[in-house]
């Protein structure tokens, strides 16, 4: 008896061992952290990068800051917006469907392979691929052919003209012609300032100047990208230290933000313009009247809305998309907020008393789109209009109800991520787009569909401006979607960064000029 | 021993309904993985030529039986996305994930036992309103806000621990506190209790009555009555655990698989969220497998026929 009483003690004290010791082994596997050296820079977002490939993702993480840190597109933009040389040092449209690029010599990829004609046309031919997964597709559907001249010179052709290709390029990245989708897309091997160091999915990238560059070379030995989803905590490494420069920075804490001496907020106009999307005809009364439209655009006060919700962090909008975009029209008349005009403008439709309808929304995103649709939502209610709220849990429940128009009203947005009006007009406005469901039924004035295959099918830039403007007039004076307002993107960053200057588009984090001080 | 295989084939037969459930309730859930990936752009041609890809297009029996077929087999399948093998995904989460359960799980085990024997020793004592009442206040703080605070408090101001991310021991620290500090005011409230609720009892008067003192009587006598509903309630805690860390840690930003489960929801990368649940699942029910095997050697008078 004893001694089985012995061997149970035996039996327990090994289980306790044995616990000790499975409980040791993780933290000798987990590596030390982030070594933080003098000239590494620490950069947080608050999307993951779900893939290293990228060719294949437009997430911001993706096609935002691993292409622009590891990956050259051809042509790039400047700060301003412009054209730049990148891979390609000069083009020339021979005709209407043809671009003819020099490439750049002497650039060699991370791996010593050296960047000629062959990376441009397998890149092209690899995205063009229907056996490729890519959400990239769209930048170039336009294609046809890569043909190469010389090892240092391609024309590109279309099968039709394709004004917004100058734009598409600079969302580009060139993958060399070894490629290997096993190794490459989790360990890419691109041309860009910095190269490849490490990866844990949902923890870090890091990547370290890249030598051999052929520009000027980076201001930082280091980058080390951290992916932050939750707002508070990603702030909170700003203001410890740990963070040099948050992308992301929710409203309510700039103002805390401004109160800590080490940091500045940076911040530029976002792609993205927050719109009412209308749900049509079909969906009486908010459809089929111009009257109620313009009366429910009249009622909403948009500089309180950006006073007491957005707290300063957006602006009027200027135009049915951001002022950064292409031909983005400078002077419509500005919205105006006008309760009296609303009522009577809906009296006159016949709707003295008002009437009700749904307004939805998609939850997860900043909290100011659930602010602003509350605050909406009683702006509506004192012409009589009476906005029942709904909420979709995410895109993936929220894209159905877009796509089949079963909404009167839907607060959202459209980020113009290529800076090129085509990105947004033709998938809204052209019968032939993906979404056709998507696109409102009354809009199809005949002009409407021809401005938009003007600026599509154009390669002028002039004839493209002009007819982007005429469309803004229209779309302007006939609401489909309601501009509500046009935000800022907000960064925070450590006074230790300095040169970093935000881009428009979201799908550009300039890090090269960035530099460490003390 | 017909009782551990009976027990065994309970848990996988559990695990084929468990993989059933997920599989429906995914696809069930509205939201096309395609348009999600593709987002708002691109030609209709695109969009079908990628859900073939994604073999969406296929009948939802055709793809059931392969899911189960890749089951029994030991494949989770491809990500709808990169199309990389979801293992791939997932093994890199689960060190993550376990390593918080079990720091955790530990932690409370240390703390709370003691400190519920503290406050059953001499019940009404000064030390027992204390601890009850600190115990019971913090077992109503919801940890995703005492997660904020201790960031605020121990990240930004003393700058002892980082906010985020995963790395050395450190970095386990406010995590672990977050999920812990909840439920360890259960653990001590579930000790005490039961002691206190034996100390009246026969056995623990003829152990008195033996001479041995109080300490032994308690620590002993008493607390191996609780021992067992203990052992029980830290093994489902366990489970919850190691799936219910979500919201830690996104707020921490945890590379586990948590935050990996949700993503692949949003996403709808389907085969990843039937093999993230899949996984949490078998982690549950192993660890309660492990609970039953236990009681045998906690009290010699439970055997499995």
């Amino acid at each position: 008896m004893r001694n089985q009483t012995g061997c149970a003690h035996c039996s327990r004290l090994l289980a306790c061992a044995t616990l000790v010791v499975a409980l040791l082994v993780p933290f000798l596997l987990i590596s030390t952290g982030m070594s933080q050296g003098s000239g590494t820079l620490v950069v947080a977002h608050h999307e993951g990068f779900a893939t290293l490939d990228v060719t294949s993702s437009t997430r911001r993480s993706t096609l935002g800051i691993a292409r622009v840190l590891l990956f050259d597109p051809l042509i790039m933009r400047g700060s301003d917006g412009s054209f730049q040389p990148g891979l390609a040092t000069a083009w020339r449209q021979i005709d209407d469907l043809t671009l003819e690029l020099d490439l750049r010599q002497g650039v060699a990829f991370h791996d010593g392979t050296p960047f000629t004609a062959e990376s441009v046309k397998f890149t092209i031919e690899k995205l063009l691929d229907p056996n490729q997964r890519t959400a990239q597709g769209f930048l170039w559907e336009g294609i046809t052919e890569v043909q190469i001249i010389d090892d240092f010179q391609v024309r590109i052709v279309t099968a039709r003209p394709f004004g917004p290709l100058m734009a598409h390029l600079t969302l580009g990245a060139m993958l060399p012609p070894n490629f290997d989708p096993e190794v490459n897309t989790t360990q890419p091997n691109g041309t860009g300032p910095f190269r490849f160091v490490s990866w844990s999915p949902g923890e870090e990238l890091v990547v370290e100047a890249n030598p051999d560059f052929w520009g000027d070379a980076p201001g930082v030995e280091r980058v080390v990208f951290r992916p932050i989803i939750e707002d508070a905590t990603r702030i909170a490494g700003v203001l410890s230290g740990d963070i040099h420069i948050a992308f992301g920075v929710p409203v309510q804490l700039v103002s805390v933000l401004n109160a800590t001496p080490d940091v500045d907020i940076a911040r530029v106009p976002s792609p993205i313009t927050q719109h009412i999307s209308l749900g049509g005809d079909a969906r009486p009364p908010v459809g089929g009247d111009p009257r109620v439209l313009q009366a429910i655009d009249l009622a909403i006060d948009r500089e309180a809305l950006i006073r007491d919700i957005f707290q300063g962090q957006a602006e009027m909008p200027s135009s049915i998309y951001s002022p950064n975009v292409f031909a983005a029209h400078p002077n419509l008349p500005a919205k105006v907020y006008d309760p009296d005009q609303a009522r009577f403008l809906l009296a006159e439709a016949g709707y003295p008393d008002g009437f009700e309808a749904e307004i939805w929304y998609t939850a997860g995103g900043e909290l100011q789109i659930a602010d602003a649709v509350v605050a909406i939502t009683q702006q509506l209610a004192d012409v009589g209009i009476k906005l029942n709220i709904r909420v979709a849990a995410d895109w993936g429940v929220g894209g159905p109800i877009i796509n089949g128009r079963n909404f009167d009203m839907y607060y959202n947005g459209w980020a113009t991520y290529t800076l090129d009006p085509d990105f947004y007009v033709w998938a809204n406005f052209h019968p032939n787009a993906r979404n056709r469901e998507a696109t409102d039924t009354y809009e199809f004035g005949p002009e409407v569909v021809s401005l938009v295959e003007k600026g599509r099918f154009s390669t002028d830039p002039q004839d493209r401006i002009d007819a982007y403007q005429r469309l803004q007039e229209i779309l302007w004076e006939n609401p489909t979607r309601l501009p509500v307002v046009q935000p800022f993107d907000l960064y925070a960053v450590h006074s230790d960064v300095q040169g970093f200057t935000p881009r428009s588009s979201q799908m550009w984090w300039d890090l090269r000029q960035a530099t460490l001080g003390n | 021993m017909p009782f551990i295989l009976n027990r065994f084939l309970q848990m996988l037969v559990t695990l084929l309904i468990m993989a059933t459930m997920v599989f429906l309730a995914i696809r069930l859930t509205p939201g096309d993985p395609a348009q999600i990936f593709l987002g708002d752009v691109g030609s209709p041609h695109q969009y079908q030529s990628l859900r073939e890809l994604m073999g969406l297009d296929r009948p939802l029996y055709v793809q059931y039986a392969e899911f189960l077929q890749g089951l029994f087999t030991a494949d989770l399948g491809e990500s709808l996305f990169d199309g990389r093998p979801v293992m791939d995904r997932i093994s890199r989460r689960i060190l993550p994930t376990v390593t918080l359960a079990l720091t955790t799980m530990v932690g409370v085990v240390l703390l709370g036992v003691p400190l519920g024997l503290l406050s059953a020793a001499v019940p009404g004592s000064f030390l027992d309103t204390v601890i009850r009442m600190v115990t019971y206040s913090v077992q109503a703080v919801a940890n995703f806000w005492l997660a904020i605070l201790l960031i605020m408090f121990f990240s930004i101001r003393l700058r002892w621990f980082p906010a985020f991310g995963a790395g050395g021991p450190s970095h386990l620290i406010l995590p672990a506190v977050s999920l812990g500090i909840p439920f360890l005011a259960r653990v001590v409230r579930f000790v005490r209790g039961g002691i206190v609720e034996v100390l009246d009892s026969d056995f623990v008067r003829t152990a008195r009555s033996k001479g041995l003192s109080e300490v032994v009587v308690v620590t002993k006598h008493a607390f191996r009555v609780t021992l067992i509903p203990l052992i029980t309630d830290l093994g489902l805690r366990l489970g919850w655990l190691l799936g219910g860390t979500v919201i830690i840690e996104t707020v921490f930003a945890w590379p586990g698989l948590g935050s990996l489960t949700v993503e692949a929801v949003r996403t709808r990368d389907y085969p990843l969220v039937e093999g993230s649940v899949l996984i949490l699942s078998a982690f549950f029910l192993v660890t309660n497998f492990f609970i039953d095997l236990s009681y045998g050697l906690l009290d010699p008078r439970i055997r499995y026929g």
